[in-house]
């Protein structure tokens, strides 16, 4: 009786260490990936910042200059009411 | 021989007695006195307790393109111990090449004695990762805030920026600061030899309130294209200051806004002072004759005069016994209300407001919102200056109406012109379009201040306006495919004594389009240009310059034949 009271106390110490020990390590793998995800939140709002510059107006209208490119002088202009005549 | 070991024993016991008192004192003393000083020794061994920043707000333009954002960059640190003596030298030059720096001054500071010390603060991304490849002793990162402005000088004095201690300055950082911010948290947690936290232990979280994402009014496109016209017609006049204003005249939203000189709002430390300045809303000037413009609606609102009333125009009007001479003394003679503003004649606005008388003048100077802040949702707004009545001389009447006497920011004088514009409503100009929080978007309601004038009033202004443009001196600000509306301005520069420095103006072209159902209203001002009295020619062709810019972005259809 005393010998399966003394199993019984060891098994149950076991168990309760191998929760903890399992919580532990559990708690170690949610920081970690939490740390991953703030490192990839933070990578995406870097790329996000980069995709603004690229798309920049300022940007691309320097980039054209450079590449020899004018503004158009003038957009020709189609008005509806003669199309329209035409059908 | 008992006596002596009785007499021992008895010293023996009350040493023992006292030394067992004294340690039961101590014990006592450690254990139920002392001890949550102890504790707390023992738990700040383990414990952090961490202010966790809060994220600061996103600043977007109207189609939703980042103008302003928060990203943590990475800061590089030493630990110069861990570094060993003899390889501290090819540490500084890897270093010294990577960061752009002299390998000697890193190796300074290595050598400083310092326990540990910042390298470099906010690194590039690229070169973060290209150190980080290094693998050198000694050296770590840890990631600080920082504001990123992804369109470098573009939207400049809207945005403003924030300074080294994280606060908002000028533009909308200034103004929402408080909103844009948001509330630090906190996390106190213990932590084991490797900087983890602990899970099964002390654990206290606060988490941190995020600041609110603004949406602004601010169409970047068309800031875009105001600012390189500026830009141009700073340089070619080479002009000591200018100003652009482009507002939506159906609800005062401010779709561009900039100001020269200009700065970096990343790179504040090294700007100049006066070029943080927002001409377009912390500056005032006297407007000249685009006040003419304001001065008629007022006398055709009262029913003083008519587009069509005429009168002989001899090339000066005589007013409180003081002569106020029209430009280069020209006599036009007949001339009606609508060409006054053709010609921009001032004889004719002293008619005009002769005809109106100064009470009235000054009642709608006021109503136009003139000489108050407009209450735009900017940092740092001036109001210009009106004086009041009271101290106004009889020929305050004439100078008044063409301009002079009297001062206005470039906004109060765009958010007149809107009143024009859209029949007659002063809206107030507003530039945060929408911000969202945790409880969702909150949309700001435009502002109709007051009606200024009637609808018939504002409907006859925009034909004389588009008069002036089509047959008058702001031929120049057409635009072929659509109506355009507008009046120019050239107006002397008040010095200390009181007087007007001598051959030095400020030129402006105040307008709208398309004419007939105006989407855009803009006032564009140079100060001090270098062709003088032609400096409105310069204006106006910034104009031309970004109008169909801007009326492309704004999806406006030409009404006109080119």
């Amino acid at each position: 009786m005393a010998a399966a009271s003394i199993g019984l106390v060891f098994t149950l110490a076991l168990l309760y260490l191998s929760q903890i020990t399992s919580l532990s390590a559990g708690d170690y793998e949610v920081q970690r990936l939490q740390a991953e995800r703030d490192e990839l939140r933070r990578q995406n709002a870097l790329l996000e910042v980069q995709l603004a510059r690229l798309d920049s107006p300022a940007r691309i209208e320097t980039l054209a200059t450079r590449l020899g490119l004018v503004r158009v002088a003038s957009v020709p202009l189609l008005f509806p009411a003669p199309l329209q005549a035409k059908k | 021989m008992q006596a002596v070991s009785a007499t021992r024993l008895r010293v023996l016991f009350v040493i023992f007695a006292l030394l067992s008192t004294t340690l039961a004192g101590k014990m006592t003393y450690w254990q139920a006195i002392a001890r949550p000083e102890l504790l707390s020794l023992a738990i700040d061994q383990v414990r952090s307790d961490l202010v966790v920043a809060a994220q600061r707000g996103v600043i977007r333009d109207r189609n939703g393109a980042i103008l302003a954002t928060t990203v943590g960059l990475r800061s590089l640190y030493a630990i110069p111990a861990q570094i060993p003596k003899e390889d501290r030298a090819a540490v500084a030059e890897k270093l010294g090449v990577l960061l752009g720096r002299d390998p000697a001054a890193i190796r300074e500071r290595l050598d400083s004695g310092a326990e540990w010390l910042y390298l470099h603060r906010r690194l590039p991304e690229d070169t973060a990762v290209a150190i980080a490849a290094l693998h050198l002793p000694g050296l770590g990162f840890q990631t600080e805030p920082k504001r990123l402005y992804p369109n470098d000088t573009v939207g400049a004095h809207v945005l403003g920026f924030v300074n080294d201690e994280g606060n908002g300055q000028y533009g909308v950082e200034g103004a929402y600061d408080g909103i844009l911010r948001g509330s630090p948290g906190r996390l106190v947690v213990e932590r084991d030899p490797a900087n983890r936290a602990l899970p099964i232990g002390l654990r206290e979280t606060q988490p941190p309130l995020n600041g609110a994402d603004l949406s602004l009014t601010i169409d970047l496109g068309i800031q875009t294209a105001c600012e390189r016209e500026l830009r141009a017609a700073m340089e070619k006049e080479k002009a000591t200051g200018g100003s652009i204003v482009v507002l939506d005249p159906r609800d005062g939203a401010v779709l561009a806004l900039c100001s020269a000189p200009s700065f970096d709002p990343s790179a504040v430390a090294i700007a100049d002072l006066e070029s943080l300045r927002d001409r377009a809303v912390s500056w005032a000037y006297e407007p000249g004759s685009t006040m003419k413009a304001l001065t008629v609606a007022a006398a055709i609102d009262q029913k003083a005069v008519t587009p069509t009333t005429s009168y002989y125009d001899v090339g000066y009007a005589i007013i409180g016994g003081r002569r106020l001479n029209n430009a280069l003394g020209k006599a036009y003679g007949p001339t009606t209300v609508t060409q006054v503003l053709e010609r921009s004649a001032n004889a004719g606005a002293v008619f005009v407001a002769g005809k109106l008388g100064a009470e009235q003048l000054y009642r709608y100077i006021n109503a136009f919102g003139l000489g108050r802040a407009t209450g735009v949702d900017l940092a740092a707004e001036a109001t210009g200056q009106v004086r009041p009545l009271a101290e106004w001389y009889p020929v305050d009447l004439g100078t008044a109406a063409f301009g002079q006497g009297l001062s206005v920011t470039p906004l109060q004088l765009a958010a007149a012109y809107a009143a024009i514009a859209n029949g007659g409503i002063l809206y107030r100009p507003y530039v945060v379009a929408s911000r969202r929080d945790a409880d969702g978007e909150h949309r700001t309601a435009p502002v109709a201040v007051r009606r200024v004038i009637s609808a018939e009033t504002a409907a006859a202004m925009r034909v004389m306006l588009t008069s002036t443009v089509d047959n008058g001196i702001a031929k120049n600000a057409s635009v072929p495919g659509f109506s355009i509306a507008g009046k120019t301005g050239t107006a002397q520069i008040p010095d200390a004594t009181g007087s007007y420095e001598s051959d030095e103006y400020v030129s402006s072209f105040a307008g709208f389009a398309p004419a007939e159902d105006p989407k855009i209203v803009t006032v564009i001002v140079l100060e001090r240009p270098q062709s003088r009295l032609l400096g409105t020619l310069t204006a106006m062709a910034a104009f031309r310059g970004f109008a169909p810019d801007a009326l492309r972005y704004e999806r406006v259809q030409p009404d006109r034949r080119p």
